[in-house]
C-alpha cells in the first residue's frame, strides 16, 4: 500500500479489544469508525479516541453503508462471532475491494476460510498457545 | 494560500478536518459554534467554510442565515450526522455548495475543498456584472455568465432570478416568468423575485383592461 497517512479505518465490534485498536489507530492520525450494535459497547472507548462511532449490525448491508465502507481503506473485523467477521470480511473484500481486511478468529478451524477469501487473520487461540509454549519454555531454562 | 474555516463543536472532528486540510498544505482555523464563526469571517477573509449542523448557541441553520444576510458569498460546506434529506434540502436552499455527511473521509474533505477553490467566484461582483449586461442588452455576453452562476450556485435563487431579467429583456415575460418561479421554488422567501412576478402580472392586468375597454369603445362607435 503506497504510504498514506490518513487511513480511513473501520472497525466492527467495540468490545475490548475493537475500543482499544480503535483509540490506537486514531492517536496514530487514522480516521477510524467503530460499528457495534450495541450501544453499550461505545463505554469501552477511551478519552484517547477520536472518531466515529456508529450503532448497528455488521451484518446488514445498510449499517455498513452508512459507515461508508465504499471508501474504506482498511476494514478490522473483531466481533466475538467468527460467523459474522467472515461474513463482514467477505463482502469487504469481494463486493467493496476493501484493500486490507482484517479479521479476528476464535476458532482455528476456520482459518482457511478466511484465508480462500485472502483476508489477514488473528487467532487469538494460537497467539496464546505460542506466547505459553515461550513462556514455558523460558521457564525451563530459569530452573536448568 | 487557500484559508478555511471549520465549524464544529466536537474538537476531534475539528482536528479531523483540519488534518485532511494540512494534508494539501492550506491553511484553517478552527471555531466551536455560529457565533465564533461570524466573528471570525468579519476579521478574515476564508475561501471556504466547513459547517456543523447540531452546535450549542448558533447552529448551523442561523449560521448559514446570518451569511446569507450578510452576503458573504463564501463557498460552504455542511459536515454533519444530521442527515435526514429535509435537513440537507433545507440546507442547500440557503445555498450550500455540498453536504458531507458524518463520518467522513479524508479524500471527502480534500476533494470538496479543492471544489471550493475551483468554484470560488465574487458572485455579489458577477451579479452587478449581469446585471449592467442585461440593461446594455449584450444579452450573449450575460448568457456566459449565467451558465457559470447556475454552475456554481445552482440552488441558490439568484441565477434564475437574473435569467427572468434577461427574458423580460428579450421580451418573452412568459420564460420570465418561469424562471422567477423557479426562483421562488428554491426560496420562497426571495424578494426580488417575488416582486419582478407581481410588476409582471401587474402590467399583464392593465394591458388586459386596456385592450378590453379599447374592444368596448371600438364595439360602442360601431
Amino acid at each position: 500500500m503506497a504510504k498514506k497517512n490518513n487511513l480511513y479505518i473501520i472497525i466492527i465490534g467495540c468490545g475490548r479489544l475493537g475500543s482499544k485498536i480503535a483509540a490506537n489507530l486514531s492517536n496514530k492520525g487514522h480516521s477510524v469508525v467503530v460499528l457495534d450494535k450495541n450501544e453499550s459497547s461505545f463505554q469501552h472507548l477511551t478519552q484517547e479516541f477520536t472518531g466515529f462511532s456508529i450503532v448497528g449490525n455488521a451484518t446488514e448491508i445498510e449499517s455498513l453503508k452508512k459507515a461508508k465502507i465504499d471508501k474504506a481503506d482498511m476494514v478490522l473485523a473483531l466481533t466475538n462471532n467468527d460467523n459474522i467477521n467472515y461474513m463482514v470480511s467477505q463482502v469487504a473484500k469481494e463486493v467493496y475491494r476493501t484493500p486490507h481486511v482484517i479479521a479476528r478468529i476464535y476458532n482455528p478451524d476456520n482459518v482457511e476460510l478466511f484465508k480462500q477469501i485472502n483476508v489477514k487473520v488473528i487467532i487469538p487461540m494460537l497467539l496464546a498457545e505460542t506466547v505459553f509454549n515461550q513462556t514455558f519454555e523460558e521457564l525451563l531454562g530459569e530452573n536448568a | 494560500m487557500p484559508v478555511f474555516l471549520i465549524v464544529d463543536d466536537e474538537i476531534h472532528i475539528r482536528n479531523m478536518i483540519k488534518k485532511a486540510i494540512d494534508e494539501l498544505e492550506y491553511q484553517s482555523d478552527s471555531v466551536a459554534n455560529g457565533e465564533e464563526a461570524l466573528h471570525a469571517l468579519f476579521e478574515k477573509k476564508y475561501d471556504g467554510v466547513f459547517t456543523d449542523l447540531k452546535m450549542p448557541g448558533m447552529d448551523g441553520f442561523d449560521l448559514l442565515d446570518a451569511m446569507n444576510e450578510e452576503v458573504m458569498n463564501i463557498p460552504t460546506v455542511v459536515v454533519s450526522a444530521y442527515t435526514e434529506a429535509e435537513n440537507i434540502i433545507k440546507c442547500f436552499r440557503k445555498g450550500i455548495m455540498d453536504f458531507i455527511t458524518k463520518p467522513f473521509t479524508p479524500e471527502e474533505i480534500k476533494k470538496v475543498a479543492k471544489d471550493m477553490l475551483k468554484k470560488r467566484i465574487d458572485i455579489k461582483e458577477t451579479t452587478q456584472y449581469v446585471k449592467g449586461l442585461i440593461k446594455q442588452n449584450a444579452l450573449g455576453e450575460a448568457e456566459k455568465y449565467l451558465s457559470i452562476l447556475f454552475g456554481t450556485y445552482s440552488s441558490s435563487p439568484l441565477p434564475h432570478y437574473l435569467m427572468g431579467m434577461k427574458c423580460m429583456k428579450e421580451g418573452s415575460e412568459v420564460k420570465a416568468l418561469k424562471h422567477l418561479k423557479a426562483s421562488i421554488a428554491l426560496d420562497e422567501s426571495y424578494e426580488p423575485a417575488k416582486k419582478m412576478i407581481e410588476e409582471i402580472l401587474t402590467n399583464q392586468e392593465k394591458t388586459e383592461a386596456k385592450s378590453n375597454k379599447e374592444e368596448r369603445e371600438n364595439g360602442e362607435e360601431e
